[in-house]
């Protein structure tokens, strides 16, 4: 049977080369658009190292010398603003609706700055680098990083207040290092011996976004609050809070009405944003180009159903008499079914060779994204999408080959 | 007339080739003419934006010290802003501005605070766009130079704060700074990411420089140049090149350097993704543009063809009852193709529809900010409006879209049909079916 219908095919070779050609640009095209949604969700599906539920971000502001609120206390120091810091931070830890609070500069996910760093083990000619993040200890409860060996929040807090770094490995390190022997190790920062650093933990990466698939680890470094009152830090730009479930309209009225949660000399707070919004700004670019690729993924499949639908449709009511003759010599309405089948299956394996055949061509130029992970997308995509299209083109004839299937020979062959 | 009915006729003998072929016509359509609208969405022209197409953008600014040092940012000083965008012949305007939104706290005594979206402009900018003032007006030269406390505020925003959009010459905190209401303004669709804002306030041209030679360049303004007419972009990068350049000469002595990225930007280059550091390329998104057109051309163009040729084999007796009468090939061809057209624009005309009710439902979704830094809380505001994509460029390429997809799905199955012999045609044994 297999040979008989190859050689009907074979026979019907011009409208076949047609419908061949179409199945097989859109198959390299719903391949492509998988590549990417495959990528985005793959970076999507990873862990994140942090949970941002109930997460609210406050922008420490000045009190410009215009303002009516501005307070004369002499010249403006960075001491100062750390007492004024340290101040605000201490009433809003006092609300019944915090669970925690610290401090940030590049502490936060969702924002796209990087401060990029390397660390170096004394005598590697490798850097470990990556996101240098500063927070203030009560950061671990605040985004609840979690340890990949092992260590407890309070031991995690309690190593940031004895000034280690939490580190955050990238798929780049682990490949020419074992992140695990920067552990205890004399780590210094950049080419200044003078400045060293120990660590004890690793932690998953806190990214910059959920799409975002590595750009390098992250180096959580601590700010001592009992030193910013004595101006050390210049920088500490963000206050973070972790807000008890459910209890976050009551804290935003809180934090509206009380304005020593507000202001404080000079330093004060910008209203407080959702982490969860600030993600949902951040990614927009992201989710719509995620969105694209799948629609147009979906819109060549109805395409390709259109098509093989109408095609088919005509293919069967110009094959009345030969179905029909098929079925006086004894074929059920199964064999008709499968037969018609069998032929789109075909076709789409035929049009798989070819785009096989084009992919190798494809991954052997410079055209191809220099990415470790590229021929393994590219091979499972590929999987993905032959069997979409098989499930398409098997409903797509379906609908004609139901109305094969009711051919009643007697009537279709009365002509003859 | 003899055309619709016939396309009548065939409605009613073929009816699923007609509705498949419009069907799939219309999805065709209707994609193509999506990729098209997104894509147009940054040079349509509307108010306050109606100059677009006049407009360029001066930003970014890149140096480079020594071979590896390089350090960047998308605004620049004030003096030199001036000195690389200032006075260029073919410019009529030129507004000075930033570019990114602060977020900033607004409130009246006794009032709530309100998160608002701030932008600091100069009194050009109120010249380069058409702003639809409510209440009041623009602040003036002398106000904007002076650094004076006033702003004009978004109708939403008067509402929020004073429950009124009649407050000229009220007082707001901004910023815990009093600010006096002088223009209050119809809020922008944040799709006019250069016009929008909720507060607008004048710029602070004395910002301190920081301590080494970089900042000397480096800034927050950004540049604003509205073309006279008949002036071609290239003419002012060219200008802009030579200013650049003549800067570099003295620096490259010092081993120094200002890159240039190809400033300033018309709006169709803007919306190309790029950085202070790298030059958006005018080709990057063309080719892949095109690519999705060929495949939105060909894919449905396949189909179509398909049933267009199974609905002629049904009407090859007719076609050969028309040449045995006298009719010419070309006239055959003429009247088939204009029978597909019209089923084809049928099509086209669902289609277009579909993308329009689509795009102004559901544009949320898939219409892009050409900023990624926007403020968080009126995103839902960013929908373009019926006239932002039902423009007669989307109707025109849509129109013209459908005459190539009619030619290439008919073309050759109608030629196939329009050769027939009439006698082999009329006895049946015409080759065209086989």
């Amino acid at each position: 049977m297999k040979r008989d219908l190859i050689k009907q095919m074979k026979n019907e070779w011009r409208e076949n080369i047609w419908l061949l050609l179409e199945l097989l640009i859109v198959l390299l095209s719903v391949w492509a658009l998988i590549i990417g949604t495959y990528m985005s969700v793959s970076a999507y599906l990873k862990p994140r190292g942090f949970s941002a539920d109930n997460v609210y971000k406050m922008t420490v502001k000045h009190v410009n010398e215009e303002s009516p609120l501005y307070v004369d206390f002499g010249e403006e120091t960075a001491a100062k603003k750390g007492e004024d810091m340290l101040a605000l931070i201490t009433r809003i830890r006092k609300s019944p609706y915090v669970e925690a609070a610290a401090f940030s500069n590049n502490g936060l996910p969702y924002q796209y700055s990087y401060m990029g760093n390397g660390l170096k083990v004394n005598g590697d000619t490798i850097d470990f680098n990556g996101n240098w993040r500063e927070v203030s200890p009560d950061m671990v409860r605040v985004l609840k990083y979690e340890s990949l060996n092992g260590v407890s929040a309070d031991r995690m807090e309690a190593l940031l207040k004895k000034g280690e770094l939490l580190l955050a490995s990238s798929k780049e390190y682990d490949k020419i290092r074992d992140p695990r022997k920067l552990l205890g190790a004399a780590l210094f920062l950049g080419n200044d011996s003078a400045r060293m650093y120990t660590s004890h933990v690793l932690i998953n990466n806190v990214r910059r976004s959920d799409f975002e698939e590595s750009w390098g680890g992250s180096m959580i470094c601590p700010i001592n609050e009992e030193e910013i009152a004595s101006g050390k830090y210049t920088n500490v730009w963000e206050i973070a809070v972790r807000l008890k479930p459910g209890t976050e309209s009551k804290f935003l009225d809180e934090f509206r009405n009380d304005r020593s949660m507000q202001i404080h000399r000079n330093i004060y707070l910008g209203q407080p944003q959702s982490l969860m919004k600030i993600r949902d700004t951040a990614q927009r670019t992201d989710m719509m180009r995620l969105r694209m690729l799948t629609g147009g993924a979906v819109c060549l499949m109805i395409m390709v159903f259109i098509g093989l639908l109408g095609t088919f449709w005509y293919r069967i009511r110009h094959r009345e008499s030969e179905i029909a003759i098929r079925k006086v010599n004894g074929a059920t309405s199964g064999d008709i079914f499968r037969r018609l089948v069998s032929e789109g299956m075909l076709l789409v394996i035929f049009a798989m060779v070819l785009a096989v055949i084009l992919a190798v061509v494809y991954l052997r130029t410079d055209l191809v994204p220099q990415t470790d992970t590229f021929v393994e997308t590219t091979i499972i995509s590929g999987f993905i999408a032959l069997a979409i299209m098989l499930v398409v083109v098997v409903a797509g004839i379906s609908i004609p080959a139901r109305l094969a299937m009711r051919i009643e020979p007697a009537v279709a062959l009365k002509d003859e | 007339m003899n055309y619709i009915k016939q396309v009548m006729g065939e409605i009613r003998q073929q009816p699923l080739s007609i509705w498949l072929s419009v069907g799939g016509t219309a999805l065709s359509i209707f994609l193509v003419m999506a990729v098209f609208i997104v894509n147009d969405l940054p040079s349509v022209e509307a108010r306050p934006e109606s100059c677009r197409r006049s407009l360029m953008v001066g930003e970014g600014v890149e140096l480079k010290d020594g071979e590896y040092s390089s350090s960047s940012t998308m605004g620049l000083s004030k003096r030199w802003a001036e000195k690389f965008y200032g006075d260029l012949n073919g410019v009529e305007k030129v507004g000075y501005f930033h570019l990114f939104l602060s977020d900033e706290d607004a409130s009246i005594p006794g009032g709530l605070n309100h998160t608002v979206s701030v932008r600091n402009v100069d009194n050009v900018f109120w010249d380069i766009f058409d702003f639809d003032f409510i209440a009041g007006k623009p602040y003036s030269k002398a106000e904007s130079d002076a650094n004076i406390k006033v702003a004009v505020i978004s109708d939403r925003v008067a509402r929020s704060l004073f429950q009124s959009t009649e407050v000229v010459g009220k007082e707001f905190m901004l910023k815990q700074i009093p600010y006096r209401v002088v223009g209050v303004v119809k809020e922008v669709n944040p799709l006019f990411d250069l016009a929008y804002s909720e507060v607008y306030v004048p710029v602070d041209f004395s910002a301190p420089s920081g301590d080494n030679w970089m900042s000397e360049y480096m800034g927050e303004i950004n540049v604003l140049l509205l073309k006279k007419k008949g002036i071609t972009d290239e003419s002012i990068k060219e200008q802009v090149r030579k200013r650049y350049e003549a800067v570099n000469t003295r620096l490259r002595k010092e081993g120094r350097e200002i890159v240039y990225h190809e400033t300033p930007y018309s709006m169709e280059v803007r919306a190309i993704p790029h950085g202070s550091n790298t030059t958006p390329d005018p080709n990057d998104g063309k080719t892949m543009r095109w690519t999705i057109y060929a495949i939105l051309l060909l894919v449905p163009a396949i189909n179509l063809s398909g049933m267009t040729r199974s609905r002629l084999r049904r009407r090859v007796t007719e076609v050969g009852v028309r040449r045995a009468f006298g009719a010419t090939r070309l006239g055959v061809v003429g009247q088939l193709l204009g029978e597909n057209l019209i089923v084809t624009l049928l099509g086209g005309a669902l289609g277009l529809l579909f993308c329009v009710v689509f795009i102004a439902f559901f544009s949320n979704l898939f219409v892009n900010l050409t900023s990624d830094w926007f403020p968080t809380d009126n995103l839902t505001a960013a929908t373009p409006t019926f006239s932002m994509i039902f423009t007669w460029k989307a109707f025109g390429f849509a129109a013209l879209f459908c005459f190539f997809l009619n030619l290439v799905s008919a073309g050759f199955p109608v030629w196939k049909a329009a050769s027939v012999n009439p006698a082999e045609a009329i006895s049946g044994n015409e080759n065209f079916k086989k």
